[in-house]
């Protein structure tokens, strides 16, 4: 093994402060994520939904008149003069495919995956704390996450309020920003630190990426297949996704799809958030760095 | 001071009591840290880092608290882990930059000095592969890289050796044995493998069942048998020996040399004039050195029997 120094000089320079460590394992983490083909092809793929939803409002408002705009808008069962509507739909419908399967690739190995690999040490060897780290690894996923789902939710409610004819108008369309902008980071979270939570119980990525999945999925088939079938609304809180719709329908001001006090589907949520740092301080607390 | 370690203690329960009231003091340099498995070797260095905190007891390590202060301290401290470590789908150069850079180097900086200390490591010409496509040498030798980017002032070492062949061992003691000189650092080297702290080491802390059970430098816990001496002769060793038992001195054959303890305030001329008187011939004598396993095993004697 030669011995090369390549003219070595100690470095005297300052040293940037602890909480730099956020944005360093913030930025490395999006750029390994990014590096991924599936990651990066379910970013690219989750922006059609909403350039078409952006294409159909523009057109709608330039041609509200036209009897065919009329026409298709009566075929799609769409209502024209509701575009909160179509907002939540966008977001909701279309979105939470492309989120979900985010929260799936990022989210859900971020922390088995240094537990496998002996990462740990690598980052708690160094003065990086464990608030650096939980946030190193929750921020990334919700971003990518929100990049699917707040971004272009809200790139809709601003093109809604920018074609605005009225200050009546401006004014209603402003509610629908002020909506997505609560909705989006609930959103986020919700789909990604129960994932990340579940990362930290093991060391087998693919088992906790398929538990995430059945999780998910599982509860959404359950909670509205016997809230419907069996007419007991109170079960269709089990599921994720329709806790987040019914929150979103709240935020956007539509009517909410089972009729159930209004602050329920926000506990369940918040418990679940609440729950899932709960989890993960718990886990990194008692993480042993050394085995 | 490189490390001031006050009466510590640790349990992990009430029956797992990992390390007790340890104190020691060590100056900068190169210190093994040796002991049988399950002495505390693991725990005396998670402390050292500030990960866990002692149950009772102070430690400063480089003047810094470990339990107050250990962002501070790791910020200083360079820690080459014995399990496999890497970040999956980071290359050699990508790792040691992320390394560089959470140890607060800014980016630009941390990356020329991965490509440096890569370059330093040997692994110039594999700096752009995934490191989990490495053979275990080389990711012994990415492991010292990343734990050297940000010029640590004290490099923890924890089994740098571990599943290397002879060659590969032999190139990273070489390596090891060079970097307080080259990098201005010290160095705490945990092993049980004693011939490395051996090459590389000047002090050791020696632990057994959570205690210390030596620490100082291990010339003087290698010390000499006062009054022993080995001795090589051309033909005659046993006559020799003989002789000199006659004259009140022990003496013992050892892998073809002749081990004599001499008697009090007797001078060593005494196994010259035996020779003369014999007729044989001396080729060589000095006084006995132990080597540092017979050390270790003659002060883990001591403490079973006290």
């Amino acid at each position: 093994m030669g011995i090369r120094d390549l003219g070595y000089k100690r470095y005297e320079g300052a040293l940037l402060p602890h909480r730099s460590r956020y944005r360093v394992l913030i930025r490395r983490a999006l750029s390994l994520a990014w590096a991924s083909g599936l990651t990066k092809t379910t970013i690219i793929l989750g922006m059609f939904p909403p350039v078409i939803c952006g294409v159909y409002i523009f057109l709608k408002h330039q041609a509200m008149q036209q009897e065919v705009v009329q026409y298709l808008a009566h075929r799609a069962q769409v209502q024209l003069d509701d575009p909160g509507s179509l907002v939540f739909t966008c977001i909701y419908w279309c979105q939470i495919w492309f989120a979900f399967v985010l929260s799936l690739l990022v989210a859900a190995p971020a922390i088995s995956e240094d537990v496998r690999t002996g990462a740990f040490q690598f980052y708690f060897a160094r003065p990086v704390a464990r608030s650096h780290y939980l946030v190193g690894k929750v921020a990334p996923a919700a971003i990518l996450v929100a990049i699917v789902t707040l971004a272009p939710a809200l790139l809709l409610a601003l093109l809604r309020v920018g074609l605005a004819q009225s200050g009546e108008e401006a004014w209603r369309s402003t509610s629908w920003l002020v909506g997505t902008l609560a909705y989006g980071p609930i959103y986020a979270l919700v789909l990604t630190l129960p994932a990340v939570a579940l990362s930290s119980l093991g060391r087998r990525s693919g088992s906790l990426q398929g538990l995430w999945a059945v999780g998910f999925f599982l509860s959404w088939l359950l909670g509205e297949g016997v809230a419907a079938g069996a007419d007991l609304p109170y079960v269709a809180l089990l599921s994720i996704p329709t806790d987040l719709r019914l929150v979103g329908q709240l935020l956007y001001g539509i009517e909410p799809a089972y009729d159930l006090p209004w602050y329920l589907p926000s506990l369940v949520l918040a418990g679940l958030v609440v729950g899932s740092a709960y989890v993960l301080v718990r886990r990194l607390g008692r993480v042993e760095v050394f085995s | 001071m490189l490390l001031e370690i006050q009466g510590v203690d640790k349990f992990y329960s009430a029956q797992v009591h990992a390390l007790r009231d340890v104190s020691l003091s060590l100056p900068e340099g190169s210190i093994g840290l040796l002991g049988p498995n399950g002495a505390g070797k693991s725990t005396l260095l998670k402390i050292l880092l500030g990960l866990l905190p002692p149950t009772g007891g102070s430690v400063q390590v480089m003047g810094f608290d470990a339990t107050t202060r250990s962002l501070d301290l790791r910020q200083k401290v360079g820690y080459m882990p014995e399990q496999e470590c890497y970040v999956a789908g980071l290359d050699a150069v990508e790792m040691c930059t992320y390394a560089g850079e959470l140890c607060g180097l800014p980016t630009k900086e941390a990356r020329e000095r991965a490509h440096a200390v890569l370059a330093f490591v040997g692994l110039e010409d594999k700096r752009y592969m995934k490191v989990q496509t490495y053979s275990t040498g080389q990711k012994q030798r990415v492991k010292l890289a990343q734990a050297l980017v940000h010029d640590p002032e004290l490099l923890l070492l924890d089994e740098p050796t571990n599943g290397l062949d002879p060659r590969g061992r032999e190139e990273m003691l070489t390596l090891i044995r060079q970097l307080p000189e080259r990098r201005s650092c010290s160095i705490i080297l945990s092993s049980h493998l004693l011939p490395d702290v051996e090459a590389v080491c000047d002090s050791a802390i020696l632990l057994n069942e959570g205690q210390v059970m030596y620490s100082g430098l291990i010339a003087d816990m290698r010390g000499e048998e006062r009054d022993t001496y080995e001795v090589r002769v051309k033909d005659g060793a046993e006559q020799l020996a003989e002789a000199l038992q006659k004259a009140g001195c022990e003496a013992s054959m050892h892998d073809g040399a002749l081990w004599v303890h001499l008697p009090p305030d007797t001078d060593p001329d005494l196994i010259f004039s035996r020779a003369l008187e014999a007729e044989i011939q001396v080729r060589h004598l000095s006084p006995l050195k132990q080597t540092l396993e017979s050390a270790f095993v003659r002060l883990l004697e001591q403490q079973e029997e006290s």
